[in-house]
């Protein structure tokens, strides 16, 4: 049966608008006040109640600016402004370039009607009105002018709100000047660089304190980025802050941490992680790793950078895991550089990787007496990565030394200190880019 | 990264680079392989060339699959860059993988 058979016609008078429609601010201007009352009478038949009236084109601009009108009705013949100059004026201002103009004409010219649109309107109205005509298009610009500041106010309320948890996030990590005396007072010098790929990351990293000759430092990459690994970077750094008794024993600390996140992590979820007590006092680092990148050491500045073996579990797998500590000399002159995968697996203009190998090739290149943030920057170069390169995956990393020139002698493997110590204090403690 | 599969119970095979944007094809895959019967699973990754921590976490989620539906997964001769990351990752003591 076609459906025409059943029931009457449908026109536009017959549809009940909601009050999203009805509720919508209108201005109607017009120089004649019998065009306006027959346009104000059409749309307060449809029950729209918020109009209001402009009796020319001056009057019309005076009246969107403190109206706010959600839609406006112009007339295009006006003595003072016609309806296409205030058209142009309106949309020059950022706070009308949107909001939906019809002009209403009597032309049928297709050339015409061309230049309204480029003039900016957004649809047009035929004079005489036709109040079918004149609701229906009411209605589609105001539904879609409805939808567009939703979607606006939305976008606005997420990008706050994740600013708020970058800013939360942030705020986890080192304090850059506080970190920057700490590890002076110890002979040592840190830089550090933490970019996540959107405005969250699952990267985190952060310094324990233990005694008066040790401190701990880690680094966690959870999988994935955004806010779900987000989230659970602030879980790990609580469970951390948790067990301060383990913070002296890289390997309890980390099976402690992977019993914990199985319980918490969802199948397929997980962190790698890498736990480093620097023992400046005894010259050695002990470290455990949970599926971690291998961290690169150069024992001395006369030795060769290379590979740690990291290998392992990752965090958040399997329960029961021992993880076990390892243990490598530190002399003075040794440099550590921990980084997250996004580091080697960045894909540079060429769509190449760097790889750990490579990594510990470009350290070796590295010209003497760098300063920890100059490593960085020199890494990040032969990584392909620059400040405006945008990250496929979060990405951290953080170079630790002890480089400090001596007070008075040369360095302990007879060598000259190649960079002047003047120059090194004040800088090179320096946080990296963030 | 592309998926590889005939119709006759083959291996299937996985080549490209399996990273976070391949979730979705590789869940059709995971629940399509695992409503069909049969015994265990072989996926050859010899032609995959790259893995990130995402791709791991989704072979986990397949691991998991295999097991609820009591069956064996096999992943085959892991190659470059994925071989390096089984060996890091030790994933290679989670799964059965051939050489």
């Amino acid at each position: 049966m076609p459906l025409s058979a059943q029931g009457g016609e449908v026109t536009s008078e017959d549809r009940i608008l909601s009050d999203d429609i009805t509720g919508a601010k209108i201005l109607i201007a017009d120089d004649d006040p019998l065009c306006r009352q027959l346009v104000a009478g059409v749309l307060r038949q449809q029950k729209f109640t918020r109009l209001e009236f402009a009796d020319g084109g001056r009057s019309a601009l005076e009246q969107v600016r403190s109206f706010r009108p959600d839609l406006i009705l112009l007339d295009m013949q006006m003595p003072d402004l016609n309806g296409l100059d205030v058209c142009g004026q309106l949309r020059a201002d950022p706070d009308f370039a949107d909001v939906p103009i019809l002009l209403q004409t009597a032309t049928v010219d297709r050339k015409k009607m061309g230049e309204l649109f480029c003039g900016g309107a957004s649809d047009f109205l035929s004079k005489p009105v036709n109040p079918s005509e004149l609701i229906a298009r009411v209605v589609a610009h105001i539904e879609r002018w409805n939808s567009l500041r939703e979607l606006r106010f939305y976008r606005e309320r997420i990008s706050r709100e994740l600013e708020a948890a970058r800013r939360m996030q942030f705020e986890l990590l080192p304090e850059p000047a506080a970190l920057q005396e700490a590890a002076h007072a110890l002979g040592l010098r840190i830089a550090s660089y933490n970019r996540p790929s959107s405005e969250l990351g699952g990267d985190l990293w952060g310094v324990l304190p233990i005694d008066d000759g040790s401190f701990g430092i880690f680094l966690a990459d959870f999988t994935g980025h955004g806010v779900n690994a987000a989230l659970n970077t602030f879980r790990l750094h609580a469970l951390i802050h948790e067990y301060k008794e383990l913070h002296g024993d890289p390997g309890a600390l980390v099976s402690m941490l992977n019993e914990r996140l199985v319980r918490l992590l969802r199948i397929g979820q997980f962190a790698t992680f890498l736990y480093v007590v620097v023992d400046h006092q005894k010259g050695e680092i002990r470290f455990a790793s949970a599926g971690a990148p291998p961290a690169i050491l150069v024992q001395g500045t006369a030795a060769r950078a290379r590979l740690c073996d990291t290998s392992s579990l990752p965090l958040g797998i399997e329960r029961g895991v021992q993880y076990l500590t390892s243990k490598r000399r530190f002399p003075a002159g040794s440099l550590l550089l921990l980084f997250s995968d996004g580091l080697p697996e960045f894909p540079n203009a060429k769509g190449r990787r760097i790889g750990d190998k490579g990594l510990v090739t470009a350290l070796n290149a590295c010209p003497a007496g760098l300063t920890p943030k100059e490593v960085i920057d020199q890494l990040c170069a032969a990584a392909g990565i620059t400040a405006t390169s945008p990250l496929p995956d979060d990405t951290t990393i953080v170079c630790l030394d002890r480089r400090i020139a001596p007070r008075a002698t040369p360095c302990d493997d007879g060598r000259a200190v190649r960079t002047p110590a003047a120059k090194q204090v004040p800088t090179n403690l320096s946080n990296g880019a963030q | 990264m592309q998926i590889h599969m005939d119709n006759a119970g083959g291996p299937i095979a996985m080549s490209g680079e399996f990273t976070f944007s391949d979730h979705v094809p590789f869940k059709q895959m995971v629940t399509e392989i695992f409503a069909a019967p049969g015994r265990s699973v072989v996926i050859d990754l010899s032609k995959l060339d790259f893995i990130d921590s995402a791709g791991l976490g989704m072979l986990l989620l397949a691991r998991d699959e295999a097991k609820k539906n009591h069956r064996e997964l096999i992943l085959r001769r892991p190659s470059g860059q994925v071989k390096r990351m089984f060996a890091v990752t030790k994933f290679n003591t989670l799964f059965t993988v051939e050489e």
